[in-house]
């Protein structure tokens, strides 16, 4: 799969999904007007990897922060890649962020509890 | 906040700003102020002069803003611009420290330009752009005649002394669309009220006005400007910031669109450490109830049902077509720690009024 680059810009985050790795990570803010409207290349990609998946998929985030649309959007993408474990695939969430930054391992805390997988925090 | 917008309730639009002042914020206003001269008014021909002057006052502004740092006044005299937009005319306003030596020279060029007809301002501006430096008739910088040039009326100045050292100097532009040389605007002393107004109420922005998804952006990127970008925003900065999205979209979303405008107001302000989002903007008859019910629910509920409740809306995958959740509220109730208050009016023209104040 071509690996597909979305610039960050004031209102969205940069967006690397490089299908051929398995990894796919999104940084920085996230608040667009209409979240299907943004992420929907995104999930047409996703979707596409799913059908045949690396080994491990990596989904890494780093946020600065985003809106409650985007939340829900981020369970979307999760809730995705997860179907990668019925065919014996793994899929590893890294969760980066600051020690001091409460709201986001906050957030972060919600997604591991809420989605059980393979979920990890990192402070950077 | 009422007292404040009542100040300013003739004009379309009013946006007041205090604190950090940069070039990327120039860009903001200016993109706000084009934005709607020419979508929402009939002065859509003053939208190049307006942008230019703008630009002219932030220059005079951010010239000025270093010397602050270094004295540690900024929280007790921010930089302070305004634009308002009324029915016939722009007036922007600005407010910013000088040291007390250069008023005299100061007061002098503003004289001049302001005795100046537009021939002779012509003249004058063609001297100083050929010559390099100032005129033999006292001297005026480029930047200040061009802005009486293209403002065409006198320019409104005063100083006020802040300390034995410095003092504050505002300025009052005003664009017209009436060919006549004569202001019609508010005195000088108006505007000056008004920041200490605003400066005593701890307020970081005003704005009053339409607030559609075009003007949304450019508020929210000039905010982002003064607290989150260039360096690391604490937890608490993020969370106003969320809030402030939240509060800001459903308003772009869900207000009610009144003579072809999505009329709202907020006011930002810090007091003792605390930020306030104080918001209001007009809605449908119909969804009153429904937001109503769901503000008493939520300001009722312990943080642990706001908490569950939140993680249930989280997983229950609804993102509606305009890319509405039905998190916003809930979101804005934990990042405050539940610590909001809300009316829901009737307006004498018999529309419905909903506004928050919100604590982070």
């Amino acid at each position: 799969m071509q690996t597909l680059v979305i610039p960050q810009t004031n209102e969205t985050p940069e967006i690397v999904l490089d299908g051929s790795e398995g990894t796919f990570s999104f940084a920085g803010k996230s608040f667009p007007e209409n979240v299907n409207d943004f992420y929907n290349d995104t999930l047409k990609y996703l979707e596409a990897y799913v059908l045949q998946p690396r080994d491990v998929t990596t989904l890494e985030f780093s946020w600065l922060y985003f809106n409650t649309a985007t939340s829900k959007m981020i369970v979307r993408i999760i809730m995705l890649l997860k179907t990668v474990n019925k065919s014996g695939k793994s899929l590893r969430i890294k969760w980066f962020c600051s020690p001091d930054d409460d709201l986001i391992i906050e957030k972060g805390n919600e997604f591991a509890e809420l989605l059980g997988a393979d979920f990890s925090i990192h402070y950077l | 906040m009422k007292e404040l917008i009542d100040k300013v309730k003739d004009n379309k639009i009013c946006l007041s700003y205090l604190g950090l002042f940069n070039d990327d914020i120039t860009t903001r206003l200016i993109a706000i102020s084009e934005y709607y001269l020419e979508n929402k008014t009939d002065l859509g021909k003053l939208k190049n002069k307006v942008s230019l002057l703008i630009a002219e006052c932030f220059q005079n502004i951010i010239r000025h803003s270093g010397m602050k740092d270094q004295q540690g006044t900024l929280t007790e005299n921010p930089d302070f611009f305004q634009l308002s937009i009324l029915e016939d005319r722009v007036v922007l306003s600005s407010c910013n420290l000088i040291q007390n030596e250069h008023i005299d020279a100061l007061n002098e060029k503003m004289m001049l330009v302001n005795s100046l007809s537009s021939e002779e301002l012509k003249q004058l501006y063609q001297e100083v752009l050929t010559n390099g430096s100032f005129s033999e008739k006292g001297g005026a910088s480029l930047g200040l005649i061009e802005m009486a040039r293209k403002s065409g009326l006198p320019i409104k100045y005063a100083f006020q002394e802040s300390s034995g050292t410095q003092s504050r100097f505002f300025l009052s532009l005003e664009v017209s669309t009436s060919k006549e040389r004569i202001s019609a605007g508010l005195d000088i002393l108006y505007h000056v009220n008004f920041y200490l107004d605003l400066r005593d109420h701890k307020v970081i922005m005003l704005y009053k006005g339409d607030l559609s998804k075009d003007i949304i952006v450019s508020l929210i990127n000039m905010l982002q400007n003064n607290f989150i970008d260039d360096r690391k925003p604490s937890s608490k900065e993020k969370r106003f910031m969320v809030s402030l999205i939240e509060v800001l979209q459903n308003i772009s979303k869900h207000g009610k669109t009144i003579r072809g405008s999505k009329e709202g107001m907020f006011c930002i302000s810090m007091l003792k450490g605390d930020y306030i989002i104080d918001s209001g903007n007009y809605i449908e008859e119909a969804k009153r109830e429904a937001l109503e019910s769901t503000l008493t629910e939520i300001r009722s509920m312990s943080d642990e049902d706001i908490g569950r409740l939140y993680k249930e809306r989280l997983l229950d995958n609804v993102i509606t077509e305009d890319g509405n959740c039905g998190l916003g509220l809930l979101e804005i109730a934990k990042n405050s720690g539940n610590n909001f208050r809300y009316a829901i009016n009737q307006t004498p023209e018999k529309e419905w009024f909903y506004s928050i104040k919100i604590k982070i």
